[in-house]
């Protein structure tokens, strides 16, 4: 088991962000990631990244909210990536340990266990992974592991203009989100808020400033863990033990009786 | 609707080969599973050619292990499951049902082989001098003062086995995999009657004489009550799934799961067999047993790409 160091993480405020993808571009480069198919437009939105999968390991969310009358509009965007939970869904049910927190208490796989049978992808519940089609394996942000060994902050910090993506020590952002929340909140913001503080899977080490409710922005509300229904599975296992093994038994039995029934008629009636 | 209004939830994209493992598999716990229970308590009466059930076990397990390592990515890594390399020791997530799974079948495998040895034995085939005391453990593990324990134990894995698909795709994101804990219970009716169906057919083409017919009713009776378990448990599963029910009732999904599992799968089956006459008696066994087959393979279909399809 990993001894955990430090506990790194990213504030990403999406108040700040503009849409430049800069962050995308640095990730793609950095990790050499292939370049997306061109041209790959998604055709409901100016963002053509559409998702993120085992090539775009982080994604610039672009939201054109427009109210129902249609006379306000505006952009919202958010850098999107895998949020390195401390309570990872990902990492929970992956049958070979594969996936494993590192010394900085972010979330990694290791592609030489990885077997690409897929199941990480049902745990996330942020449809972060997805398998890379060249490695055939899962594919997600490494929160740049190999820059973080080197002293380096991710790629996608660095590169970001507008300091939109904050690197650093968990605790320290999470002092300077609150603070964040607070002055937009004052400022006219009330929707403002944290995103992926200890309430939401335990702290997520990458978390959001918003502007307005997480679904805004395609993020779950609650998000839980997949186990959350596994008990119920295993419960309606033994049910269905019994009651199979029941029915066999006495569908066999009246069987058997009816049987003895009919042939002792038979003897009687000769 | 603005695509992120909803959360992005990615599908798995089982790859399609899920659907003849799940069916495979459940063929071979499904049999292994009633032979056991009949075979512990079942009476003392005639059970001739009960035992055959494991050979169906036996045979399909490696085939159900093959397909298994064919819908990974890496297929050559498929030991990971169970040896962790970078630790140097055994591989079981608790929280994983399949971790978990990959070991449930590891022990099922030995569950099968035992019952395997017993019907040679039974059968006076491949009868080996340098084996005879695995012969002989296998026969007095099955009707030595231990035999309960045993077959009960068996009767156990096999049922874990049959489900734990069903506790894996329940323990995901996917709406329509999670709204319900009735998929397991789905995969063990359908086990049974799938199972026990191969067995009928099994028997039916083996039967010199008359010797196994008694078997073979009392088997096709089971058949009949867990086809009326089977179609009340469909019932219940798509009302529980209660919004995503769409997932496997729309369009092609639909007809499949009525028409093809319910009506061609189930209720034709039980039909034909509640009138033997009408076709014949063996021709009847037959018929419906492939028709039950089909109904289990399309159910599969239908319950794991539905959902997947969906989102
Ligand atoms: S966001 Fe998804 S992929 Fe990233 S750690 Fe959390 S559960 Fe795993
Ligand atoms: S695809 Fe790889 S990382 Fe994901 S659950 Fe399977 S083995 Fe683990």
């Amino acid at each position: 088991m990993t001894q955990i160091e430090s506990k790194k993480g990213m504030f990403i405020d999406t108040t700040l962000c503009h849409g430049c993808k800069a962050c995308e571009v640095a990730c793609k480069s950095w990790n050499e990631l292939p370049a997306n198919s061109a041209p790959s437009l998604t055709g409901n939105s100016y963002d053509n990244t559409g998702k993120l999968d085992g090539e775009n390991w982080r994604h610039v969310k672009f939201i054109e909210d427009i109210s129902d009358d249609r006379k306000d509009s505006r952009w919202l965007f958010l850098s999107d990536s895998c949020k390195h939970c401390q309570l990872a869904g990902c990492m929970s049910v992956c049958p070979t340990n594969a996936i494993i927190r590192t010394e900085f208490d972010t979330v990694y796989i290791d592609h030489d266990t990885c077997i690409g049978c897929k199941y990480c992808i049902t745990g996330c519940p942020f449809g972060v992974i997805e398998i890379g089609h060249l490695s055939g394996t899962a594919e997600k942000c490494t929160l740049c592991y190999d820059r973080l060994q080197a002293g380096q902050q991710p790629a996608c910090a660095q590169a970001c203009p507008t300091d939109s993506i904050e690197f650093g020590e968990v605790e320290d952002l999470v002092t300077m989100a609150k603070k964040r929340e607070q002055y937009l909140q004052s400022a006219g913001y009330g929707k403002a808020q944290i995103y992926g503080d200890k309430n939401i899977l335990g702290g997520l080490n990458v978390f959001y400033m918003l502007e307005d409710k997480p679904e805004k922005y395609g993020l779950p509300s609650d998000p839980q863990m997949p186990q959350k229904t596994m008990v119920g599975g295993y419960w309606s296992s033994v049910f269905s033990l019994f009651a199979v093994g029941l029915v066999s038994l006495l569908s066999f039995r009246s069987y058997r009786e009816r049987k003895f029934k009919e042939e002792e008629e038979t003897t009687t009636g000769a | 609707m603005y695509n992120y209004e909803l959360t992005q939830l990615k599908s798995p994209d089982f790859p399609f080969i899920i659907i003849f493992d799940l069916f495979i598999g459940g063929i071979a716990a499904g049999a292994f599973l009633v032979a056991v229970l009949l075979l512990a308590f079942g009476g003392k009466i005639n059970k001739a050619g009960l035992h055959r059930a494991y050979y169906i076990t036996m045979a399909l397990l490696p085939v159900y292990g093959l397909l298994l390592i064919l819908k990974l990515e890496q297929k050559e890594r498929f030991v990971n499951v169970m040896w962790q390399a970078r630790e140097g020791s055994l591989m079981i997530n608790f929280q994983s049902p399949m971790s978990l799974g990959a070991w449930v079948l590891n022990v099922f495998i030995v569950f099968a082989a035992v019952g395997f040895l017993y019907a040679l034995r039974k059968d006076g085939m491949l009868q080996f001098a340098w084996a005879e005391k695995l012969y002989k453990s296998a026969v007095w593990l099955h009707e030595g003062p231990a035999a309960k324990v045993f077959l009960s134990l068996g009767a156990v894995f096999a049922g874990w086995f049959a489900m734990y698909l069903g506790v894996l795709v329940t323990t995901s994101h996917l709406p329509a995999w999670t709204a319900t804990p009735f998929i397991p219970t789905l995969w063990a009716f359908s086990a049974v009657v799938t199972g026990v169906s191969v067995v009928i057919l099994l028997l039916v083409f083996t039967n010199r004489g008359s010797k196994l017919d008694d078997s073979i009713h009392r088997l096709d009776n089971i058949v009949k009550s867990v086809i009326v378990a089977n179609i009340a448990m469909i019932i219940v599963f798509v009302l529980a799934l209660g919004q995503w029910s769409e997932t496997v009732t729309r369009g092609m999904y639909g007809a499949l799961l009525w028409g093809g599992v319910v009506g061609a799968g189930l209720i034709v089956p039980l039909l034909l067999k509640m009138k033997p006459k009408l076709l014949g008696q063996k021709f009847t066994l037959i018929f419906s047993s492939v028709l039950v087959l089909v109904g289990g393979f399309i159910l599969r279909y239908v319950v794991m790409m539905g959902p997947m399809s969906y989102w």
